[in-house]
Formats: C-alpha cells, sequence, structure tokens
C-alpha cells in the first residue's frame, strides 16, 4: 500500500459526509507555513505575429517561505530576467503594479485569497502571458509594429512579505520593488484575513500602493511617475463538503504617466479608474478524486475596456504523488474609446493607441500542468501553456478590424524543496 | 482555570460521555444535550437491533427488493465500501451474519461447516450498490454499519454540539474519542488507553488538541480455547478471527478515519505496524505485556 494513500482515500469518503466537514478543527489556511520551503523556477516565453518572432523573456526565479514562530510567516523571492525582442520593450514586464490583478493567478490558495501585492513571480506571469491579453496596466508595447532594432534588458525584482497569524485571522505587510534601465517599481500592500467561528467563511481586505518611475533609453529628457492605489475585498465561502466559492472585488486608481513611450504617438489619459471582479469556484468530485475549477473575471475601467475571462480547469490527483491540471482559458475583451488600428493617430487631438492590447478582440489559452512529488521533500513542476489572440474570436464578434494577432508560448519548469 | 460541563451517559451498547465548554451554563447545557439526542439519533437509525431502524428496513428486503438509502445512509455506505477496497475486503459491510456463527458470549468456537455456511451470505461484491439503491440478492444477508456508525457518531454528536453554541466539546463513546478543539487555556485533552489484559489498568495515556482517537482491541469480545485467542476482529474473506495486535489506537482529523484505520490495523494482522506507518497518522500500538509501540510511545505522559 503506497504512503498515505491510504489515509486520503478514507480522509475524503469520511468528508463527503453530511456532518463531519462541519466538525473539523481550525483549518491550516491561518496558520504559518509549517515547514522551510524553498525553490527556484524557470520561465521561457516567447510570442510571434503573423511575420516573426517578437519578443522573449527568459526568467529564472527563486523563493522561499517559512515560518519564523508559531505566529510569523515570511516569504521572499527573487527575479532576474531578461527579455530579448524584435521591438523595444521597455516597461513590458516590469509593472509589478497597477490594475492587471491576474485573472489566472492559479498559484494563490482558493481558500486564503491575499490582498493586493502579488509576487516577483505573479507580477512576471501576468506581465508575460496575460496582460498581454488585458487590460495592461502597464504601458508596455511587448507587440507594437513600431520599430524593428533589436532590444533586450535585464530586469531585476525583489519582494518580500510577512504574516502574523492569529487564531481566526492573519495579517500580513509587503513590499516589493523591480528595476530594469528604464523603469523603477516600489510597491508596498497590506492585508487582512478573518475567519468565521465555524471555519467556512473567510473576508479578505487588502490595499495597495505602487509608485513607478518611468525614464526611456531612446528619450534622456522623459522622466515620469506613476502612481497607484489599490483596494480589494474577497470572501470565500464553503458551501459544502466539495464546494467552495471565491468572490473579490479589486477597486484601483491610478495617476500620473500612462503614455507607451516606445509606442509612436502614443497618448493615454493621465487617470484611470479600474474595477476587477473575479469569481473561482471549486467542485470536489470524490468518484475521481478530482475537482473542477471554475474562474471568471470581469474588468472595467473608464478608459471604456471591459473585458471578460474565464478558465475552466480539472485537477487531478493521480496516485500519491502526482497531479495533473489541463486548462482553458477564454479571453474577450473590448477596446478603449482611444484605440485605433491605424499606425498613427488620425484624429488630431486626444488620446490615442495603437497598442493591440487596448484593442477588442477574442483570446484562447490551452495548457497543462503537472506537478511530482519525490521523497524527502522534492517537487517538480512543469507548466506549458500556448496562447493564441485573435480579433475574430471576439465574443460577440466585434474585434477590431486590422488587429494584429499574436500567439505565445510559455513553459515553465520548477523545483522545490521543503525541509 | 474554567472546568468543561460533563455528562455521562449510555448509549450504543456503551459508556458515553461529553464534555464542553460555553460562554455560559445554560448554552452548555443546550450544547451537550444536542450532542447525547443526536447519539441517540444515530444509534436508532443504524441499530441492526431495532426493527424501526433503516438497516432492520434494508435487511428484511434482503433477496426480495432494492432498497433505496437516504444522502446519510448512502454516505456512510459509500465510505464502507472504501474501507473495503482498502482493506481488499477483509473489511466488509456484509460481514455481520458471522455472528450467527460467532457466539463471543457464549464463549464456543463454530465448527468449519458452521463458518462456511454463514460465510456464503459474505461478500460486498455479492450485493448490487448503484447509489442510492442498496440490494441484498441473497436471504439473509445483512448489512452492517456497526463498525463505523459509533465512530460517525462520535464526529456528528461534535457537530451538533458546536451547532448548539459550544465553543469547544470532547465526545466520548466508549473510547471513540472526537474533540474540536483544545482546552480554552490551550491545553490538549489527555486520554488514557486501557492495559489490554488488565481492564483495570492504564497502559497509556496520550494527548490530543482536536481531532478524533480511536482505539481498538483484541480484549473486547474474544474466546479463549484451548491457549488460542479468537478475538471478535473477523476476516471477511474467511469468517475467522484473525490474529491482530492486542490493542491499536490511531489519532486523525475526525474520529471515523481514526476508527477505520485502527480496524484495518487489527485485519491486518501481523503487518498492522506496516500499514500503521503506510497510513503515515499518529499510532500506538500495545502488547500483551501492555509495551507501547509506535510514534505516539514517545509522547506518552505515563
Amino acid at each position: 500500500m503506497r504512503k498515505e494513500y491510504l489515509t486520503r482515500a478514507l480522509t475524503s469518503a469520511a468528508l463527503a459526509l453530511p456532518g463531519i466537514a462541519a466538525s473539523l478543527p481550525a483549518m491550516a489556511q491561518m496558520a504559518p507555513p509549517e515547514k522551510l520551503t524553498v525553490g527556484m523556477k524557470w520561465l521561457e516565453y516567447q510570442d510571434y505575429n503573423s511575420k516573426n518572432e517578437l519578443m522573449g523573456v527568459r526568467a529564472p526565479y527563486v523563493y522561499m517561505e517559512a515560518p519564523l514562530n508559531e505566529h510569523i510567516g515570511i516569504e521572499g523571492s527573487f527575479l532576474i530576467d531578461a527579455i530579448a525582442g524584435a521591438t523595444p520593450m521597455a516597461p513590458t514586464a516590469s509593472s509589478s503594479s497597477s490594475g492587471s490583478g491576474s485573472s489566472t493567478d492559479t498559484s494563490s490558495s482558493a481558500s486564503g485569497g491575499g490582498g493586493p501585492s502579488r509576487s516577483a513571480f505573479t507580477s512576471l506571469m501576468s506581465a508575460a502571458a496575460q496582460a498581454l491579453t488585458t487590460e495592461a496596466g502597464s504601458t508596455s508595447s511587448s507587440s507594437g509594429s513600431g520599430s524593428t532594432s533589436d532590444v533586450t534588458d535585464n530586469r531585476v525584482a525583489v519582494d518580500a512579505k510577512g504574516t502574523y497569524y492569529f487564531d481566526r485571522a492573519a495579517v500580513g505587510l509587503g513590499f516589493a520593488h523591480s528595476r530594469e534601465s528604464d523603469w523603477q517599481s516600489n510597491a508596498g500592500s497590506l492585508d487582512l484575513r478573518v475567519a468565521t467561528p465555524d471555519n467556512n467563511r473567510t473576508y479578505s481586505f487588502g490595499v495597495g500602493f505602487t509608485h513607478d518611475a518611468i525614464t526611456s533609453n531612446a528619450d534622456p529628457l522623459l522622466d515620469e511617475t506613476r502612481s497607484t492605489w489599490e483596494g480589494m475585498f474577497g470572501i470565500t465561502q464553503v458551501l459544502s463538503q466539495t464546494q467552495l466559492i471565491q468572490s473579490n472585488i479589486t477597486l484601483s486608481y491610478g495617476s500620473g504617466f500612462f503614455d507607451d513611450i516606445y509606442r509612436s504617438g502614443d497618448v493615454r489619459p493621465g487617470e484611470r479608474l479600474a474595477g476587477a471582479w473575479l469569481t473561482r469556484y471549486r467542485h470536489y468530485v470524490p468518484a475521481f478524486d478530482a475537482a473542477v475549477h471554475v474562474d471568471y473575471r470581469l474588468f472595467l475601467d473608464d478608459w471604456g475596456l471591459s473585458a471578460h475571462t474565464a478558465e475552466l480547469a480539472w485537477y487531478q490527483p493521480i496516485g500519491d504523488d502526482w497531479i495533473v491540471r489541463p486548462f482553458l482559458r477564454y479571453h474577450s475583451q473590448d477596446k478603449v474609446r482611444f484605440y485605433d488600428s491605424a499606425a498613427a493617430p488620425t484624429t488630431g487631438s486626444g488620446s490615442y493607441t495603437n497598442d493591440p492590447r487596448l484593442g477588442s478582440f477574442g483570446a484562447l489559452a490551452p495548457g497543462i500542468a503537472v506537478e511530482k512529488r519525490f521523497e524527502d521533500g522534492w517537487t517538480l513542476e512543469l507548466h506549458a501553456e500556448y496562447y493564441e489572440r485573435n480579433a475574430n474570436w471576439h465574443l460577440t464578434g466585434d474585434g477590431s478590424n486590422g488587429l494584429e494577432g499574436l500567439s505565445a508560448y510559455v513553459f515553465i519548469m520548477g523545483v522545490r524543496k521543503s525541509f | 482555570m474554567p472546568v468543561p460541563l460533563r455528562q455521562c451517559f449510555a448509549a450504543m451498547g456503551c459508556d458515553c460521555e461529553v464534555q464542553v465548554y460555553a460562554a455560559d451554563p445554560a448554552v452548555a447545557e443546550t450544547a451537550a444535550a444536542a450532542a447525547q439526542a443526536e447519539v441517540r439519533r444515530v444509534e436508532a437509525k443504524f441499530s441492526r437491533y431495532r426493527p424501526d431502524s433503516v438497516l432492520s428496513r434494508i435487511n428484511a428486503a434482503a433477496g426480495r427488493t432494492a432498497c433505496p438509502l437516504d444522502d446519510e445512509t448512502a454516505g456512510l455506505v459509500a465510505y464502507g465500501v472504501t474501507c473495503w477496497q482498502q482493506s481488499d475486503g477483509a473489511f466488509d459491510l456484509t460481514s455481520g451474519v458471522l455472528r450467527r456463527a460467532w457466539d463471543f458470549r457464549g464463549g464456543i468456537v463454530p465448527s468449519r461447516e458452521q463458518v462456511a455456511e454463514v460465510r456464503a451470505l459474505v461478500g460486498w461484491d455479492k450485493v448490487r450498490w448503484q447509489p442510492p439503491d442498496l440490494f441484498l440478492p441473497l436471504p439473509g444477508m445483512e448489512l452492517d454499519l456497526g463498525g463505523i456508525a459509533k465512530e460517525y457518531a462520535a464526529d456528528t454528536a461534535a457537530t451538533a454540539c458546536l451547532a448548539a453554541g459550544a465553543a469547544v466539546c470532547l465526545i466520548n463513546l466508549g473510547g471513540d474519542v472526537r474533540t474540536t478543539g483544545p482546552h480554552p487555556d490551550g491545553r490538549p485533552w489527555r486520554v488514557g488507553i486501557r492495559h489490554p489484559r488488565q481492564p483495570d489498568r492504564r497502559a497509556a495515556r496520550l494527548q490530543i488538541a482536536a481531532g478524533g482517537l480511536a482505539t481498538s482491541g483484541d480484549y473486547e469480545r474474544a474466546i479463549i480455547r484451548d491457549g488460542i485467542r479468537y478475538c471478535h476482529i473477523l476476516d471477511a474473506r474467511t469468517g475467522w478471527p484473525v490474529a491482530a495486535p492486542p490493542s491499536v489506537t490511531v489519532i486523525a482529523p475526525v474520529c471515523l478515519v481514526a476508527g477505520s484505520l485502527t480496524t484495518l490495523a487489527m485485519l491486518a494482522g501481523p503487518t498492522a505496524q506496516a500499514l500503521l506507518e503506510a497510513a503515515g497518522l499518529p499510532w500506538l500500538l500495545l502488547d500483551e505485556q501492555g509495551r507501547r509501540c509506535g510514534p505516539l510511545a514517545e509522547k506518552d505522559l505515563t
């Protein structure tokens, strides 16, 4: 009999019974990590348009989390990435900031729900894999058709977070810093989680502030800043022994410089108010010892952008130490008011962008993540995802004319060890 | 230091106990009463001695018709099927009929023929189980949830107690223990484990902060004949007792799981220790002299 399989089989059968799960003692979610965990990941990202390769990101990333004592947990990460592209890359992957709260942040637990703070890795993922679909809070220019000079850039990002755990509550304080040649970002966050006495419901609150300083490799005189405030409220509710739902609302307000400095004629408003509503549903299926994950996210901002993102995933443990998670994500958005796919501003005044990520389109991203546990606390993770953006895939067929298609892949390989 | 309200009562064929901490004494009384009522409800529903129980209705239909089961009964059956699978058939919800051959009270060891005769009515693989419909195909077959109902009741009584306003409670149904958390000052509960050969002596004293604790022993009902101990743990595949360890204790998140693991360990006989190690939960084995073995032995307070 394989290790712990017996106990897991019995426990999941027991939890399917009425009256059993409701009596469980306080769950581990309100406790510091039990062990020291260190890990590293390697991310490869490459995207293409119809003509050629546009941007590649290659990022090694290390992270750790550790219990300091029975009440305090700390975590931190360090990331260096090299971005290479046929177009000037500037702030692409940076912006650990503003409104791009990722819709597919599968690393955060469905029950916890962190505040606005985001690890360097998550911000990288949202930049590399998702921000290109979106609302793109940042100015970035990953897939433009502007200049064609080869550009490489390096980014260094660090973040740290401390959490103090009470019996039914946890308070976290986080800080993140990111720097590249033409961009510097600092962010702080405070979040609070409170569970009800029966542990069936958790409330989450968070506030965050990000300050970005933007310069340009092409224009030595450019010296701009941007400040973004973010607030989050969420509820996680256990519906039954097999169902759990989480819903968060995030509001953000940014003020300052939003233009994409490497995109000619790009002028954006100096303020942005945005809201995102994310709902996650988890349904455990005892017959397969698996879980269905359904996520939906609505994003709206006062630039006129509205976006829907839905993700369906099947989380399947196999035997004792394999987990396989195939997923499919669909995204559809309506453009900002000032988007025009023409290569230069057609209207004489006001805001203008031809950034395809602010246009109207649909996108599909199928992928699979695999995790394998080994003896002695080692775990290997693999994640492969393909992404394709297409104006014709817009939900109601109203994609922007002339919007450039894009395909991309993301591979992540990681190992971690718990002590 | 606050003192819990403690009530003792008899149910499910054993001595029962509930201890409750609550904001005020009236709430504690209500919560303790709710726990007791829940134990009696489960007992009435799953007793094989009561002609009006759900179980009696199912068994009366054996060989005739399928019975639709309610959610709770179906859930317990599904749990029992998991135990059957995990024990390769040694644990079996239909093994209750073996009692017809094994009279532990009378102290008579049955003949091979007698055992084989009732053994023909045992076997989950014979049962047609299409949830929620259950059909016992042979007249005389019986469904018996006795191997899991008491542990289950300890868990649901704890749920009922919390729902009635208890802050923390401990339920003890004849050694099947469930607690929802430590004493308000943070101390864990202490549970004594009986010596397997000297009923008045305690062989170990364990601590549990939250979760379920269950003990299974070969001493509960046994026939000793010609120096051979025939314990009440019968292997459903043979109909005969197993050479079980004298006493097994397991701590698990809920009492139901703790109880099944002790039963499965008993059924594993000489390989009990390997099974417990594989289960990965805290356990304690006692031998005939009361000597302790297992991860909990190191935490013993005696």
